[in-house]
């Protein structure tokens, strides 16, 4: 049928239309348009927290209500004071007495005291303290008053437990050997200072690489962890201790624990599993101890366990798959990632990581370093530049974001004191997981697996030794990432239904070709590291490789339809930027280049796609094995602005945030002669304060190199006890 | 390859035509249908000039107040027709929106993507096909009288620094070295490398004679009015007589892209934005390569064989009169910046439609309602300088090929939010 479309230009009508007198309404129906969303915006929608999270279910919560400098404002029930604090928009917990500066979170993880505040007179640390109805809660100006001395109290006795294995960390290694001695029985006591166990596995809400068979491959980290967990509740000789931190190894072959932050147990273990995992790099740069520069871990605590939306314009230093993740993770919150920085010309991270956040929008910049976080209370914009081959920032190369949040992921070190300790101590100690080598989690469960094995052997309760294929595939897990390859279009048929793999760099990962049942994905020689190349034989569309690259790097082709413009399903889990069948989504290649637009035809979420929304579109056969996802970040003015240049930056850059120690104090003393670390310590308190050596440390080495100084002839900071501050009362179980 | 397949292109301007080539290439068979002679819009009476480095548009709050204080002057360089014109209102409305920075860097972004090699392209066309149209690589002058004017002129210089258009400065005794032609009341320049110029015109007849050698097939005198229509899929583009049916449709016409809002489903925010040139042969002392005079908004392009002055831009509607205080306020701006030049020799004077947007940026998207009709208009005062980026981008999205650009920032819909 033959429709005439009323043109607006007729013969009768010879002059041009002048007036469009429709414009009128226009224009008003705009105003209101615009009014009533601002109006939402600011009566009913939280801004703080996340609401619609593409993974996780946000759960109901009942809601309380706390003082916060004398103004009354909500919490959900059973979350910590930082976050309460940052669901209400704040992010200045107080003022440093030294100099004054905003004090906010920095690793939300009970490491440092940052967050410190005052809640019903007692100093606490935010991150690790409920919040309670009606608790007072201030913060903390200059120096807090001490509590006044209670003469009315009374001592309890301390419990001495006996164990076979005490393992210090539940997340995948320690929950992994954990596994191995419940098998056989082993009597063991996992204590681990979260309220729940997985350790960092529960902060992701992506799927892991790997293999299906040794590390729950194509599985999301936090599904992993309640599969752990679950198989863990099978075994009886396995005690949890939640909330529980290690403070020391004392020289009696005994461990001090603290639960709940007050009750003091010693523990007496014949073997220690140290499986504590790893803390975050700083960096040293002007503006670096600003409330809102913190670490991609912290970031991820607050926005996948908190349900938090710290940010709303992020800003990510470092393109190692942690501060890669964390990008994907922000997009997944709903908040915008202005861009990432990495000062390699490649990231270091897995290519497949990075192009999922390319496609999606976020600019990536290699060859760049920080060179300041710019604000007074909080961050108002980062200034970054392009570096030489030798690491050296290239004047002119200056460049300012504007964002509200910094994030550092410049990579992580082991928690390595526990285990120096009871190695004084003489205690027969293993370790597992990021604590003995940093690598990704699927390489920490398989680390974890080893421990357990070798400890079963230790007690006597294993005659087989680790079998030797174990340490080889431990090897293959932690490989670094290959050299990337071109991709080659040419192979993929051209008939019928193909998937299309757009991930061309050697890692070590095979899910797709685990649950390839007609064998069309194949990995030649069977090895996890090859790439996975297509096989003659006949895909019949099943989606299952689509749903289980942890890349989101498979695309489907279809030609069955019309040949000319295939049907191309992509999978896609974002969905909080929603998309429905009709809407005009932006293409990308593999890297994110563009390959203009295209309308959706259908989506859905299957059962059997664990939260992986498919996106069906038609494109033209030029393209369609291109084709690999979609830009969703809006273009914004994404262009630098002039603002501070290399001149402008100042040399007065945190090293101890807990003392305010700036690098140019420290600089003096190594150039002075300096050598020991206690001697920096005396003198100018770097290392004195609450964390206690746990961020500076790695600083200050890092500065004596510059300096060009060799380690081996820096004499280290003496420990002392304990490794987190704890109350004395405790110590002598005061109730 | 796409033989067989059959586009019509609605428009017979400089858009028009370089879609038309890129098109052919790829193997379609073209139409190019124009309501009055092909070539003889916008496309003719421009100054000539490739400019890539016009990466920033017209949006600004220092143009806001400018024009603002402008809109009382008969002779000033922008002219607002004051009558009761909604459309007019809301685009000025929307082109105000658009003067904060955020909007300015996304048209800026947009712009030169692009523009980004309008003159490698243009190059490439002009020596393949052997085009005669005095082609010119020698870039241009922005002369600027006020001393203010032309230290601000470093800001927007810094930002186009970014994009790798940038340009060096010379002050008043170095310009006045370097350019005999400028009279010495001048502050200074600043002089950018990223400028070539031609003869329209010239361009104009020698891709008729090029498309046509070619097979393309050229209608004149025919004004397209609307389409035939089938499930959301134009059938046949009608002129009230005939039928001309094609499997894709290109909306090429400019200035007078609104005509066809019916047809296509939606309302394009272009306004025309009448500018005036006139030719004159070449004087005695007259400049060696193109001049912008800054603070007038005029610009004088010299050929081998004559001299254009171009400039003024008036929102008048579709209104054809020739308004002779334009003109003289153009040549009273030009002789203003330059040395003891008297305009006497004047042959012929010319007014065209720019077609306006109010954010600088085209607009190259599939229509709303009728799936095989690329809009490809609204190209602001750069048509010359982004035909051939657009020719190149519309034969990609057709040919269903990887674009060269990413096409997201020219979208119809980015008007509606």
């Amino acid at each position: 049928m033959l429709i005439r479309i009323r043109t607006g230009y007729q013969g009768w009508r010879r002059s041009p239309p002048t007036a469009d007198y429709d414009a009128i309404g226009d224009i008003f129906y705009e105003f209101i348009k615009i009014s009533m969303t601002k109006f939402k915006e600011y009566h009913f929608m939280s801004e703080w927290r996340i609401e619609k999270h593409p993974v996780l279910s946000i759960p109901e919560t009942g809601k309380i209500s706390f003082y916060w400098n004398g103004r009354k404002i909500e919490a959900n029930k059973g979350e910590v004071i930082s976050s309460a604090l940052f669901a209400n928009g704040i992010h200045v917990f107080g003022h440093h007495a030294k100099d004054n500066f905003a004090q906010g979170m920095f690793c939300a993880n009970g490491q440092c005291a940052q967050c410190a505040v005052i809640a019903n007179g007692v100093s606490v640390k935010s991150c690790m303290t409920k919040v309670e109805e009606n608790m007072i809660v201030e913060s903390i100006e200059g120096l807090p008053e001490l509590t006044v001395p209670v003469d009315d109290f009374q001592f309890l006795d301390i419990k001495e437990i006996e164990t076979d294995v005490l393992i210090v960390g539940g997340g995948p290694a320690g929950l992994s050997a954990a596994l191995q001695l419940g098998e056989r029985g082993v009597k063991t006591l996992i204590v681990d200072d979260k309220d729940r166990l997985g350790g960092k596995l529960v902060l992701q809400t992506h799927k892991f690489f790997g293999s299906i068979n040794d590390c729950y491959a194509g599985t999301r980290g936090i599904d992993i962890a309640t599969i752990l967990k679950e198989e863990l509740l099978k075994h009886k000789c396995i005690k949890v201790w939640l909330n529980s931190t290690a403070m020391y190894v004392f020289s009696d072959k005994k461990v001090g624990i603290v639960t709940d932050g007050k009750k003091y147990s010693i523990v007496k273990p014949k073997v220690v599993l140290n499986a504590a995992g790893a803390r975050e790099k700083s960096l040293v740069f002007p503006g670096n101890t600003l409330p809102d520069v913190y670490g991609a871990g912290a970031f991820q605590t607050l926005v996948n366990r908190d349900l938090i939306k710290p940010a709303k314009r992020l800003f990510v230093v470092g393109g190692g798959n942690v501060g890669l993740i964390a990008a994907y993770h922000a997009l997944q919150a709903g908040i915008h990632v202005v861009g990432l920085i990495e000062a390699l010309p490649e990231v270091g991270g897995y290519q497949v990581h990075a192009n999922k956040i390319r496609r999606l929008g976020v600019p990536i910049y290699t060859g760049h370093t920080i060179l300041s976080a710019n604000g007074s209370e909080n961050v108002e914009s980062v200034t970054v530049c392009k570096i030489d081959e030798s690491f050296r920032p290239i004047k002119g190369a200056e460049k300012t974001y504007e964002c509200d949040t910094v994030l550092i992921a410049v990579g992580l070190s082991p928690v390595n004191e526990f285990f120096k300790q009871a190695k004084q101590a003489r205690i027969k100690i293993f370790d597992a997981g990021d604590a003995k080598e940093i690598a990704e989690a699927s390489s920490a469960m398989f680390s974890g697996k080893i421990a357990g094995r070798k400890i079963a052997v230790v007690l006597g309760k294993e005659s087989r030794p680790v079998p030797k294929a174990w340490y080889e595939k431990a090897n293959t897990l932690k490989r670094h990432p290959g050299p990337v390859t071109t991709p080659l279009y040419d192979s993929y048929p051209e008939t019928g239904i193909t998937p299309v793999i757009h991930c061309h760099q050697q890692i070590p990962c095979n899910p797709c070709v685990s649950v390839c049942k007609q064998e069309v994905i194949y990995i030649p020689g069977d090895s996890l590291l090859e790439n996975p190349q297509i096989s003659e034989n006949e895909c019949i569309g099943c989606q299952k490789c689509l749903f289980i690259c942890p890349g989101l790097a498979i695309s489907l082709v279809d030609y069955r339809e019309d040949p000319k413009n295939p049907i191309v399903s992509l999978p896609y889990e974002v969905y909080n930027y929603k998309y429905k069948k009709g809407d005009r989504i932006r293409l990308n290649d593999y890297e994110g280049n563009p390959l203009g637009e295209a309308v959706i035809i259908s989506t859905a979420i299957k059962k059997t796609s664990r939260k992986t929304q498919v996106i069906k579109i038609k494109v033209p056969d030029k393209i369609a094995k291109q084709v690999a996802g979609f830009r969703i970040q809006k273009d914004e003015g994404t262009l630098p602005k002039d603002e501070i240049t290399l001149d402008r930056i100042s040399d007065d850059a945190i090293i101890c945030r807990c003392e305010r120690v700036t690098a140019v104090e420290i600089r003096e003393l190594i150039r002075s002669g300096i050598r020991d670390m206690n001697q920096i310590k005396a003198i100018t308190r770097a290392g004195m304060g609450a964390c206690g050596y746990k961020t500076c440390e790695n600083l200050i080495l890092q500065m004596f190199k510059e300096e060009g100084v060799s380690l081996e002839d820096v004499s280290l900071n003496t420990i002392r006890p304990v490794f987190v501050e704890t109350p004395l009362g405790v110590f002598a179980n005061i109730l | 390859m796409h033989e067989g397949c059959k586009v019509v292109i609605i428009g017979g301007g400089v858009i028009g035509a370089v879609t038309a080539y890129y098109l052919n290439q790829k193997g379609w068979s073209v139409t190019i249908i124009d309501k009055d002679r092909f070539g003889y819009g916008a496309s003719h009476g421009n100054c000539g000039l490739i400019v890539p480095d016009h990466i920033l548009p017209l949006n600004s709050t220092d143009n806001l107040m400018k024009g603002i204080g402008w809109v009382f002057k008969k002779d000033a360089p922008l002219l607002i027709k004051p009558r009761f014109d909604p459309a007019l209102a809301k685009w000025l409305i929307k082109f105000a929106l658009n003067c904060n920075q955020k909007d300015i860097l996304i048209s800026a972004e947009g712009r030169a993507a692009i523009m980004q090699s309008a003159i490698d392209l243009y190059r490439t066309l002009i020596i393949e096909e052997a085009l005669d149209c005095d082609w010119e690589v020698k870039g241009a002058l922005h002369i600027f009288k006020s001393e203010k004017e032309f230290k601000k002129y470093g800001y927007a210089d810094a930002l186009k620094k970014k994009f790798g258009v940038s340009a060096t400065p010379l002050d008043r005794k170095s310009l006045l070295i370097r350019e005999s032609a400028v009279g010495d009341k001048v502050a200074g320049a600043w002089f950018s490398k990223h400028t070539a110029h031609l003869r329209p015109e010239g361009l104009m007849k020698e891709l008729k004679r090029v498309l046509i050698q070619k097979g393309v097939e050229i209608v004149e005198q025919t004004e397209v009015t609307g389409f035939l229509a089938e499930n959301n899929q134009a059938v046949a583009a009608v002129n009230g007589r005939e039928h001309f049916p094609a499997d894709q449709f290109v909306v090429a016409t400019g200035a007078w892209a609104p005509m066809l809002n019916n047809a296509l489903g939606c309302r394009l925010p272009i306004q025309p934005g009448k500018g005036y040139s006139v030719n004159m042969p070449r004087f005695p002392n007259s400049p060696s390569i193109p001049c912008f005079f800054q603070e007038t908004g005029v610009v004088i392009t010299p050929w081998q064989n004559g001299i254009r002055l171009g400039g003024t831009m008036e929102f008048s509607g579709y209104d054809k009169s020739f308004n002779q205080v334009r003109i003289d306020a153009l040549l009273h701006a030009a002789q203003s910046y330059l040395c003891d030049v008297k305009f006497t020799d004047i042959q012929d004077e010319w007014c065209g439609w720019r077609p306006m947007t109010c954010d600088g940026l085209p607009i190259i998207d599939r229509a709303p309602r009728l799936e095989n009709v690329m809009i490809a208009a609204g190209h602001n005062m750069l048509g010359l300088t982004m035909a051939p980026g657009t020719g190149k981008l519309v034969s990609e999205i057709l040919s269903g090929e990887a674009p060269h650009v990413d096409p997201y920032p020219y979208r119809v819909s980015r008007m509606a939010s």
